[in-house]
C-alpha cells in the first residue's frame, strides 16, 4: 500500500496568476504550469459547505418560555428531542464543524404532573452517521452552554441585555474517529465516497440562536498501488505503469516530467462533474412553536392538489419571482459543460444537476421546483414510517452567482392518503464521467 | 454550397472538414443538412437584426471575391487587397489585411434612429486587431431573401478565389418579447453531443516555454477548469427561511431585550431571530443577498418606506468577549446600501416582495467566520409600518483570487 495524502487545510492560492496560462493567445511559460498543479491540488481547501441551519429561524420567541415558574407543565425534560435531520455527500477530504449561538438555558422540569423541577439544564446534540467504502461509524458531539443566572431561568430583560448573552459555541472537531486527521491509514478509509446522516437534537431547556453545520477541509487521501483507488494524475512518468487517472489529484505534478498534460485536463474535467455546492435544508421544527415534541411536527396534506410544503399561504396564481424560495444562485458556478455551457440558454438559463431528498412518511410527492418547467418529484409511499426518499435531477438557475434563482417545494398526497414532511436537503448531484 | 434556410435559427454554424464535438447550446435539435448544421426550420426567426456573424478563413494576398452574403442586404467580400463590408448595396467598412487566418466579424444592432454596425478583423499571424464602427445609411435591412450563401455566386457577387472558411457563424440574437420558453424547456432528456467536420482550428496546438516545457493546450484547458473549479464548493451561506411568517420588525419596537441597535447609519433594528453565523469559503470576499420582505400597516392607512439593510460583521456588538482573549477582535461590520419596501403586501394581497441588496463586503472573525444580520429602519413615525423578513439568501460571489478578473465565471 503506498499512501499519498494532500494537506488542504490551507488553499494554496498560487502567488503568479493562472491567467497568463488560461487566457490564450499568449506564450507558455513553466511557472503558469506548476501554479495549475499547486492550485489543482488544493481546490478541495475552498470547501466550507454549510450542511444545516437551525435556531430561531426568523422567529420571535423560543420554545422555552421567559421567566414562568416552572413546575407548571410549560418546561420540557432533560431527554433529547429531535429538531433537525440532513443527508448528504461529503466533499472528498472533508470532516464536519459546527457552531451554536445560544443563549442561556432553562428550567427543565418532569413531563408529568406535579411536574416536579429537574434543574437549569440545556445542550445541543449532533449525532453523524458516517458511512464509507469501508465502513460505517456513528459519532456523537455535544455542546452545552451556561445556564440561566435570571429569575426562574428567564432571559435577560434589560433593553438589548439578550445580545450580551449570546454564547459562541463551537467544535471544530467533528471526526469520525478521533485520530482520522493525523492517522493517514484513518484517513484513507474516509478521504472520498463518504455520506453523512447529520442528526440534530436538543436536550433540556435550550434557547437556540442560531446552528450551523459545514464541512471543514483536513486532508484527502489515496491509495495509489490498488486498482479499486486508481494511482494519481501526477505520476512521475518514468513508471510503465498505465492506468486510469485519479479522480482527485492528491500530489504536485513533478516539473521532471511536464507531459502529464492531457491527465491533469483529465482530472480538472472530472473535478467539475464531482463536486458543487450545498443547496440548503429544512426542518419542518419551528421554535416558535411552545412545545416540545419528540420530534418536530411535521408538514402534512391529505390534498391531492399541490402546495408549497414550507408557508401555509395560499399562493395560486402567483409568478415563481414573487414567492419565497431558497437560492440555486450558487448553481451557476456548477453548472455542467455538457448540459449547460458557461453562457448558456441565451445568457439567460442554466442548470445545475442536483440531488433532493425529503424525509417523510405517508403517500405523496414532494416536488422541488427551479422553475415552473423545471421540477423534480420526490415519490414518497412510506406509510407509517418516516424515511428518506432521493431524487436527481437539474434544477434551473442564472448564468452567474449574482443572478437571483431559487428552488421551492411543494407537495400533494396521493391514493387518498396524508403526506407528512420533517426535513428536506438539496445539493449538488455528483456526476461522474 | 449549401446554404442556411432564412427560417433557420440563426446560432447556426458552419462546420468544414475535420472533427469537432459541439458542446454548445447550438447543438439543440441540431439537424446535419448537408455539411451545414442548423435547427430545423421554424417560423420564429429571420435574418433580421440583431445579429453576428463570423467566419474564420485564410485570407492572401491575390484573393478576391464573396465571402458570404445575405443576398442584397448585406455582404463580406475581398477586392483590390481590402475585406469590404457591405450593407443595402453601400460600402460601410474596409480593412487592408496581411497573409493569413482571419476571423472575419459584422455585427449590427438596432438604435432609436436607425442601426449601427460594427466590422471586426483579426488576424492570427500578427495577432492585429482592425475594429471600425459605423452608422448604416439608412434603415436597417429587412428580410427578403431567404438564403445565406457562402462562397457562393449570388446576387451578381464573384466567386471567392481562396480557401474554404473553417466556420461560420451567426450569433445568438435577442429573443422576442413574445418567446417566452427556452429551447431547453423542450428537451426532455440532455440531447447527444453531435459530430461534424471541420479544418484544423487556427489555435495553437503547442507552445514552448523559456524552460523547454511543453504547455499546449491541454494545461490552457486545465488553468482555465481549474479556476472555474475553485468556485465549486462554494454555497449558499444563507438559505433562511421563516417557519411562518416570522418575527415582525415593529416601531417603536416593543421586545427591547431581542433588539439591538445597528452598527452604522440610520436607526436601524436587529433582532435576535435574524443573526446568520456563517463559514466563510476561502478567496470570498463579498456575497450577494436578497431578502422576501414583507410589509403590512397596522393601522391599514397608507404604506411608508421601511429602509432595509444587511450587514456581515465579525463580531456581535454585545457578544460578551474577553478584550485581547482568543476570540476578541475589533468590530468590524460591513452593510448593503438600503433598500425600501412601500408596499402594503397583506392589502395588496401578496405574500412580500424579493428584494435585491447587491453586493455586500464579508468581514471574517478570527475562525473564518461571519455574522450575517439584517435590520430594518423605520423613519416616518406613524407607529404603523411593521415588516417581516421571510426569506433571506446570502450566496458568495467568486470575486478576486488575483487570477480571478471577472466578476463572475
Amino acid at each position: 500500500m503506498t499512501i499519498r495524502y494532500r494537506d488542504i487545510q490551507t488553499p494554496d492560492v498560487p502567488s503568479n496568476p493562472l491567467h497568463n496560462l488560461a487566457r490564450g493567445l499568449r506564450i507558455g511559460k513553466e511557472y503558469p504550469v506548476r501554479n495549475v498543479s499547486n492550485a489543482q491540488d488544493t481546490i478541495f481547501g475552498h470547501g466550507r459547505r454549510v450542511l444545516l441551519r437551525e435556531g430561531l429561524k426568523m422567529s420571535g420567541a423560543f420554545a422555552v418560555p421567559n421567566g414562568t415558574p416552572p413546575g407548571t407543565g410549560q418546561y420540557p425534560d432533560q431527554a433529547a428531542r429531535e429538531i433537525a435531520r440532513v443527508k448528504a455527500k461529503l466533499t472528498p477530504g472533508h470532516y464536519l464543524a459546527w457552531t451554536v449561538l445560544s443563549l442561556p438555558s432553562g428550567p427543565t422540569e418532569e413531563q408529568i404532573a406535579p411536574f416536579n423541577y429537574l434543574g437549569l439544564f440545556g445542550q445541543y446534540r449532533l449525532t453523524v452517521t458516517w458511512v464509507g467504502p469501508v465502513a460505517t461509524v456513528v459519532t456523537t458531539h455535544t455542546l452545552e452552554p451556561t445556564t440561566s443566572t435570571q429569575t426562574n431561568g428567564g432571559e435577560a430583560q434589560a433593553p438589548s441585555s439578550n445580545w450580551s448573552k449570546i454564547e459562541r459555541l463551537a467544535d471544530s472537531d467533528v471526526f469520525p474517529a478521533p485520530n482520522a486527521n493525523f492517522d493517514i491509514t484513518e484517513l484513507l478509509k474516509w478521504s472520498q465516497a463518504v455520506e453523512v446522516e447529520l442528526l440534530l437534537e436538543y436536550l433540556g431547556a435550550c434557547r437556540p440562536v442560531d446552528i450551523c453545520v459545514y464541512e471543514r477541509p483536513i486532508r484527502f487521501a489515496a491509495d495509489t498501488d490498488t486498482d479499486d483507488l486508481p494511482t494519481p494524475c501526477h505520476t512521475t512518468g518514468g513508471s510503465a505503469k498505465v492506468q486510469l487517472s485519479s479522480p482527485y489529484p492528491v500530489e504536485q505534478f513533478s516539473l521532471t516530467d511536464p507531459s502529464q498534460g492531457s491527465k491533469q485536463v483529465l482530472v480538472s474535467a472530472q473535478l467539475q462533474m464531482r463536486i458543487g455546492p450545498h443547496f440548503g435544508n429544512v426542518s419542518s421544527h419551528n421554535e416558535a412553536n411552545a412545545s416540545f415534541p419528540k420530534a418536530p411536527p411535521p408538514w402534512s396534506r391529505v390534498a391531492a392538489t399541490f402546495a408549497e410544503l414550507r408557508v401555509p399561504v395560499a399562493l395560486a396564481g402567483a409568478a415563481l419571482a414573487n414567492r419565497p424560495g431558497a437560492s440555486v444562485s450558487s448553481g451557476s458556478t456548477c453548472q455542467l459543460v455538457r448540459v449547460s455551457g458557461r453562457v448558456e440558454m441565451r445568457e439567460v438559463n442554466a442548470a445545475v444537476p442536483v440531488c433532493a431528498r425529503v424525509y417523510a412518511q405517508g403517500e405523496g410527492v414532494v416536488r422541488v421546483k427551479g422553475n415552473d418547467y423545471s421540477e423534480i418529484n420526490l415519490v414518497v409511499n412510506s406509510p407509517g414510517v418516516y424515511a428518506w426518499v432521493e431524487a436527481t435531477g437539474f434544477l434551473r438557475c442564472g448564468i452567474y452567482a449574482d443572478d437571483a434563482s431559487w428552488f421551492e417545494a411543494w407537495f400533494a398526497a396521493t391514493g387518498g392518503g396524508q403526506i407528512d414532511v420533517r426535513y428536506l436537503s438539496v445539493e449538488y448531484e455528483e456526476n461522474k464521467p | 454550397m449549401p446554404a442556411i434556410d432564412r427560417l433557420s435559427k440563426p446560432d447556426s454554424r458552419l462546420l468544414l472538414l475535420g472533427s469537432i464535438v459541439d458542446v454548445s447550446q447550438y447543438r439543440t435539435n441540431l439537424v446535419d443538412q448537408g455539411g451545414w448544421w442548423n435547427e430545423a426550420a421554424s417560423s420564429r426567426t429571420d435574418w433580421s437584426i440583431p445579429w453576428s456573424v463570423q467566419v474564420d478563413i485564410e485570407i492572401v494576398a491575390g484573393n478576391t471575391g464573396t465571402i458570404i452574403d445575405r443576398v442584397g442586404l448585406w455582404r463580406i467580400d475581398v477586392a483590390a487587397g481590402v475585406i469590404r463590408f457591405f450593407v443595402n448595396g453601400v460600402q460601410v467598412a474596409g480593412h487592408t489585411f496581411a497573409d493569413g487566418m482571419h476571423i472575419l466579424g459584422l455585427s449590427l444592432w438596432t438604435t432609436p434612429v436607425g442601426a449601427r454596425a460594427e466590422s471586426t478583423i483579426y488576424n492570427f499571424a500578427t495577432a492585429a486587431w482592425d475594429i471600425q464602427h459605423f452608422d448604416l445609411p439608412g434603415p436597417p435591412p429587412s428580410p427578403g431573401a431567404t438564403e445565406l450563401a457562402v462562397m457562393a455566386n449570388a446576387g451578381g457577387a464573384s466567386q471567392w478565389t481562396g480557401d474554404d472558411p473553417n466556420t461560420v457563424r451567426v450569433g445568438r440574437r435577442a429573443h422576442a418579447s413574445t418567446e417566452t420558453r427556452e429551447d431547453f424547456v423542450l428537451e426532455q432528456v440532455p440531447p447527444p453531443s453531435t459530430f461534424g467536420e471541420s479544418k484544423t482550428q487556427a489555435l495553437p496546438v503547442e507552445t514552448v516555454g523559456d524552460q523547454g516545457h511543453f504547455t499546449g493546450p491541454a494545461y490552457v484547458s486545465a488553468g482555465d477548469a481549474t479556476i472555474a473549479n475553485r468556485r465549486r464548493l462554494r454555497s449558499p451561506l444563507g438559505a433562511e427561511r421563516a417557519p411562518n411568517y416570522g418575527y415582525e420588525f415593529q416601531e417603536p419596537a416593543p421586545i427591547l431585550e431581542w433588539v439591538q441597535n445597528a452598527k452604522g447609519p440610520g436607526n436601524y433594528q436587529w433582532h435576535l431571530g435574524h443573526i446568520y453565523y456563517r463559514p466563510i469559503p476561502p478567496g470570498v470576499q463579498w456575497v450577494t443577498v436578497r431578502a422576501f420582505l414583507r410589509q403590512r400597516v397596522a393601522s391599514g392607512g397608507p404604506a411608508l418606506p421601511v429602509h432595509w439593510r444587511v450587514w456581515s460583521c465579525n463580531a456581535l456588538p454585545n457578544l460578551e468577549q474577553v478584550v485581547n482573549g482568543p476570540d476578541w477582535q475589533p468590530l468590524t461590520c460591513f452593510y448593503t446600501p438600503l433598500q425600501d419596501t412601500n408596499t402594503d403586501h397583506m392589502l395588496a394581497g401578496q405574500l412580500g416582495e424579493w428584494v435585491d441588496f447587491g453586493r455586500l463586503k464579508v468581514s471574517e472573525d478570527g475562525y473564518g467566520l461571519s455574522y450575517f444580520l439584517i435590520g430594518a429602519n423605520f423613519d416616518d413615525a406613524d407607529d404603523q409600518q411593521r415588516g417581516a423578513v421571510l426569506d433571506l439568501t446570502i450566496d458568495p460571489l467568486p470575486t478576486p483570487f488575483g487570477d480571478e478578473q471577472e466578476a463572475a465565471p
